[in-house]
């Protein structure tokens, strides 16, 4: 057996009344891909900071190479050799990719200036090693969710270190880009020796790239095992806690009523001649790969982008939509992709967040009507499994799929004719995951229509009734329940045949 | 399916309580508490009910002006042509309370000038996407050569009677002891503080601030909101330019000149964030509060001149650390 | 829950306090001022001999203050110098203080308030707006506290006396002096203000323009606003030149005259146009002695802060009825240049 190389030892944090991680205690192995997974709450991403400097513990300690560490600061944690990429990452959006990978290193600098050709070859190489057509002078700001993602993973990998922290590094990346990025994993453990601590709820990559695996659930530390030694039903059960079915129901909420129908939707540069109808009850997909254009088509139902031609009918009314007030007002609810920077608003609390959009409705003689708004709350609370200690806490306080499902329920709450769901279950663990698929297909019965954009292909097919495939700002295809299979939404997606 | 709730049952009770960790506030008015305990040691004239009356007097000019600039702070904005808004319209008025205009009508005139400069201040910033920072600045510049310009360069503190009699001048009068003044500033604290908390303008306000793009995407009027909070801010001075008419009796072309700092100061003193989506009315009247007592125990303490202003600036810095310390513990960061 | 109770804490504080005032008799601040003039009455009834014992008590129990409107410039500072000078001669504390704005009426009148609140015998304040000041000089006045006005006046605004130029006749002589000797009678003349719209430079303005109609050959030309930074105000000026580049002089009506010599002298027009200006800035002085200027001002700002401290304290501790002082303008030119302090 190796020896130890990271110990976590009795390690219990708090936030206010909040127990993110009760007792936690287990080690990894020098040179291991060791993987942590866990439902949302489970407290990976706590255990991730106290790595990385952010936060300390509330007792106990963490110990490398036999010594125990105090991570009290960002750069002691890259001192002893972490480098952590985080889910939803801080970046400097104004300032260039190369400028964002060798922000703050000594590498930027020759004497007084700017080494601008020395990092901008440098990370011209990054680029073509994870395939991104990008330039280094693009500004980050301009780059869709995934890519920033890839440029953080980037400058994790371009410095070397000794211990690499992932925190759902997959969540948007494509097949392709995934395979390459397994591939430069385990070129770093090979040629390196790094260690790789990778978290993930994605079970089907643990058994993939993982050597061992640590399951937490709770803020409580459950097993380690040999990934050889458990399939992803065990896993599952390990994480949960409780069997899980998947639900691959027949979908009959399919009516024959036209809800949406959009004809010729175009806006120069983003989408072309975007035409389809979406009915009563039905769940429809749009598929294709990041910077297919899915995202800007959702955005233009909402009114957040505008449309240089095309025509809108909701039930058969042409409707003009200028902003998402326009939207919502013809029934119209989105659920975007970026959760922090579009959904929530954090200094609010999350009876706040929850009740946003049907205010007007628990208002009584000008003011807010306390009863009205706490009873409300209580039913959404109960209709989606919200985990809340205090509804006066921020937002913040709840774990990703919490927050998602209070999104969730402030638009439905509104009783919307038509939902738009932009990636509606990113960063949220298999158990919320399920929760929302549930949800979803609940309010379908009630004819409500859904468009999901989503590039979990698993995800993609099992919920949609109908799949459309959009490549680079067209529609390339189109597939019903019985067609959908992985391969067929790739080669729409792709364009081939 | 069980649900996360159903496994994991928490007490109904708990939800709803209100959070149990220290209010927003308690930072600043512990600082108000030591300041006034301080005072009371150092000086025996501070306690005297007369000093007492007259700090909350010289808050309410002020006071009244943050209350709208609280608004408009945790909107996201700033407005720096408070001092300006405040002069102008006084000037306004005094013109017409010296021409004879009927009073109360000059009143509404008053309030008009000033919700009509907040307004161009709202639109200016909202339809035509200019930074509030540059619009609010012309603006200061613009309506003080106004007010120069209204009155030619002079004083105006000659009023006719029919003026000085009306019930407009009674807002420099008292009631017993109490000047009608602290009064009026007690109400609007009140209303705005309802306003605020309990009504759904208020709600979009700090959702405005807080997250721009989100509080859009929810179907909340951004710029509806903005161009209500800067008109509020500006009807909130003009009235405030009537009550130092009526208090003073003389309206000097300097008017308000200056004024914007303090009432920046008052309200983040009070907590809110320049960023948006945090304040309060409650902190800003306290940061105000600070502000006037501070000024006052110079006097009573015989502080020299030079330090006055220096002693003030400390004094906003170690609060805010003060307060920045409290709510650091409390949050979830 | 503990924000409520905070606050109704307060509440009731802040209740108690205003429950009390009702109960009390008002101007409580007025017991400090009874308690010295009654000393004050006792030593008068005492005999002679016995003055100066008594005077001494009152003396240590006299305090004064003095209310700038601004301390922005060392015009101002010297008069601070003199009230604080007079209060270590006679033995008695006295306290300058000013609003961080330059004519700032609201918050001056505070000021003002909280001196009467904090037991002063009297206040000394420079009234510079015609009626902003009266109440808060009536509420001083009801207090038993002396008021006196300095430097700049308002005849009605209830100061008991002022101390200071007369602005407009001290402008008129200047001006008068200024146009026969230095113009000879003739040319054109711009006057120079660092606030065109204060009343104590509109009454300078006024002097001047009352002489410039003695003088039919003599013509004037718009007034320019240099504000309070010498760089801008030389900048202002130049401008001006340019626009009207047979001007004769250049007349300035406060301290920040001090540019215009300024600007004759980095354009090496010394002797070619004239200036005039007022008060007795060092860099003033300099530019008389280089010829740049002709002719400036005094008017002696120290005794501006000195005598109303010793009018106040004379009146406090022996009833005297204080006067208006005038401190003069001096005139200070080539001749006498190399005799006089900066101030």
């Amino acid at each position: 057996m190796a020896e130890a190389y990271i110990e976590f030892k009795n390690i219990t944090k708090r936030f206010g009344g909040t127990t993110a991680l009760t007792d936690v205690s287990f080690e990894i192995q020098e040179g291991e891909i060791h993987c942590i997974c866990g439902e949302n709450g489970s407290g990976k991403s706590t255990l991730m900071n106290l790595c990385g400097g952010i936060i300390l513990p509330s007792s106990g300690e963490i110990w490398l190479n036999g010594k125990p560490e105090h991570i009290t600061t960002v750069a002691k944690s890259e001192h002893l050799g972490f480098a952590v990429v985080h889910q939803e990452v801080p970046r400097c959006q104004n300032m260039s990719i190369a400028h964002n990978i060798f922000l703050g290193s000594s590498e930027s600098i020759r004497g007084l200036f700017l080494n601008e050709k020395y990092m901008a070859a440098k990370t011209q190489e990054l680029l073509d090693t994870f395939q991104l057509k990008l330039s280094p002078e693009q500004i980050v700001e301009t780059l869709s969710i995934a890519e920033q993602s890839m440029v953080q993973i980037a400058k994790a990998i371009y410095f070397k270190p000794k211990i690499l922290i992932l925190d759902e590094p997959t969540a948007s990346m494509t097949n392709n880009q995934r395979d390459i990025m397994f591939k430069i994993i385990k070129e770093l453990q090979h040629e390196y020796g790094t260690t790789i601590i990778y978290i993930s709820h994605r079970l089907e990559e643990i058994k993939e790239i993982g050597d061992r695996v640590t399951i937490l659930r709770d803020g409580q530390y459950i097993a380690t095992k040999k990934v050889v030694d458990v399939n992803i039903d065990q896993l599952v059960n390990l994480m949960v806690g409780r069997n899980i079915e998947h639900c691959k129901e027949d979908q009959k909420s399919v009516r024959n009523e036209v809800l949406l129908k959009v004809e010729n939707l175009t806006h120069t540069g983003k989408f072309n001649n975007i035409s389809f109808e979406l009915n009563k009850g039905e769940i429809l997909g749009l598929g294709g790969f990041v910077g297919a254009g899915r995202t800007e088509v959702l955005m233009s139902l909402f009114g957040d982008m505008k449309l240089d031609e095309g025509k809108i009918f909701v039930e058969h009314k042409e409707v003009k939509i200028k902003s998402p007030r326009d939207a919502i007002k013809h029934g119209i609810g989105l659920i975007p992709e970026n959760r922090r920077d579009h959904s929530l608003i954090a200094e609010m609390s999350i009876q706040q967040n929850a009740q946003m959009v049907i205010l007007k409705k628990l208002i009584k003689r000008l003011f807010i009507n306390k009863k009205k708004a706490d009873k409300n709350i209580d039913e959404m609370i109960h209709k989606y499994g919200i985990k809340v200690n205090n509804l006066s806490n921020s937002i913040m306080s709840l774990s990703g799929g919490n927050q998602q499902k209070v999104v969730i329920a402030r638009w439905i709450s509104n009783q919307p004719k038509i939902l738009l769901c932009d990636e509606p279950t990113r960063g949220i663990d298999v158990g919320a995951k399920e929760e929302v698929y549930s949800i979803l297909r609940n309010i379908v019965r009630e004819g409500i229509g859904i468009i999901v954009v989503s590039s979990e292909l698993p995800e993609l097919i099992n919920l949609c009734d109908r799949i459309i495939v959009m490549h680079e700002g067209k529609i390339t295809g189109e597939l019903n329940r019985e067609e959908a299979c992985e391969e067929a939404v790739i080669r729409f997606a792709s364009a081939i045949g | 399916m069980k649900t996360n709730q159903e496994l994991n049952p928490i007490k109904e009770s708990e939800l709803h309580s209100k959070n149990k960790k220290l209010f927003r506030e308690f930072g600043i008015l512990m600082v108000l508490a030591v300041i006034f305990v301080a005072l009371s040691i150092a000086s025996p004239s501070f306690l005297i009910p007369i000093n007492l009356i007259n700090i909350v007097r010289q808050t309410v000019e002020i006071g009244i002006m943050a209350i709208g600039m609280t608004f408009i702070i945790i909107a996201g904005e700033i407005d720096l042509s408070v001092g300006s808004i405040f002069g102008a319209t006084a000037m306004f008025a005094a013109v017409l309370f010296q021409k004879g205009t009927d009073p109360t009508l000059t009143f509404f005139f008053a309030i008009a000038m000033g919700s009509g400069i907040g307004f161009i201040n709202g639109f200016l910033s909202t339809k035509a996407k200019m930074p509030s920072f540059i619009v609010t600045l012309g603006i200061l510049q613009l309506f003080r050569s106004v007010a120069y310009g209204i009155s030619n360069g002079r004083s105006i503190s000659s009023f006719p009677d029919s003026a000085t009699n009306s019930w407009v001048f009674g807002f420099g009068g008292n009631i017993g002891i109490i000047p009608v003044q602290v009064i009026i500033l007690v109400a609007f604290l009140v209303v705005a503080h309802f306003i605020l908390k309990k009504t759904k303008l208020g709600f979009d306000t700090y959702a405005t601030g807080g997250n721009k793009k989100a509080a859009l995407l929810a179907g909340i009027n951004i710029d509806r909101v903005k161009m209500i909070c800067f008109i509020i801010a500006g009807a909130l001075c003009s009235f405030a330019g009537l009550i130092s008419i009526a208090y003073l009796q003389s309206v000097p072309t300097t008017a308000g000149q200056g004024r914007e700092m303090d009432v920046i100061a008052a309200v983040i003193l009070g907590g809110a964030a320049l960023t948006g989506g945090r304040g309060s009315i409650l902190g800003t009247a306290i940061g105000a509060l600070i502000m006037s007592i501070i000024k006052n125990g110079m006097v009573l303490l015989g502080v020299p001149a030079f330090w006055q202003t220096g002693f003030i600036g400390a004094v906003i810095i170690l609060a805010v650390l003060l307060d920045t310390r409290i709510s650091r513990s409390n949050s979830f960061k | 829950m503990k924000k409520r109770v905070m606050v109704s804490v307060l509440c009731v504080v802040f209740s108690a306090f205003l429950f009390a005032a009702c109960t009390q008799s008002p101007a409580p601040a007025s017991d400090t001022a009874a308690s010295s003039e009654a000393s004050v009455s006792a030593s008068m009834t005492n005999g002679e001999e016995e003055n100066e014992t008594n005077s001494e008590q009152s003396n240590k129990d006299v305090k004064l203050a003095l209310v700038m409107h601004a301390l922005n410039s060392s015009f101002f500072t010297k008069m601070q110098s003199g009230a604080e000078q007079a209060g270590k001669d006679l033995g008695i504390q006295v306290d300058v203080m000013a609003p961080a704005t330059m004519n700032s009426l609201d918050e001056q009148v505070s000021m003002i308030e909280s001196c009467i609140a904090a037991g002063y015998d009297g206040i000394a304040t420079v009234v510079w707006d015609p009626e902003g000041f009266n109440d808060v000089i009536q509420k001083a006045k009801d207090a038993g506290i002396c008021v006196i006005g300095l430097n700049q006046d308002a005849p009605d605004s209830g100061r008991e006396a002022f101390v200071g130029q007369d602005l407009e006749l001290s402008a008129y002589e200047m001006a008068k002096y200024f146009f026969e000797n230095e113009m000879k009678g003739e040319g054109t003349y711009i006057i120079a203000s660092c606030a065109p719209t204060n009343t104590a430079l509109i009454l300078r303005q006024e002097g001047v323009e009352r002489a410039a109609k003695e003088f039919p050959n003599i013509k004037e030309k718009p007034l320019i606003d240099i504000g309070t930074d010498l760089t801008t105000a030389v900048g202002v000026i130049e401008s001006a030149y340019l626009a009207n580049p047979d001007v004769t002089a250049f007349i300035g009506v406060d301290a920040y005259s001090e540019a215009i010599g300024t600007f004759i002298q980095s354009q090496n027009l010394n002797g070619q146009v004239f200036a005039a200006g007022n008060d007795l800035a060092e860099g003033t002085i300099k530019h008389i002695k280089n010829n740049a200027m002709q002719l400036t001002v005094g008017q002696n700002p120290f005794l501006q802060g000195y005598y109303p401290i010793v009018e106040m304290y004379l009146k406090v501790a022996y009833d005297y009825v204080p006067v208006n002082i005038s401190t003069g303008a001096f005139f200070v030119t080539k001749d006498n240049v190399d005799n006089v302090q900066p101030e």
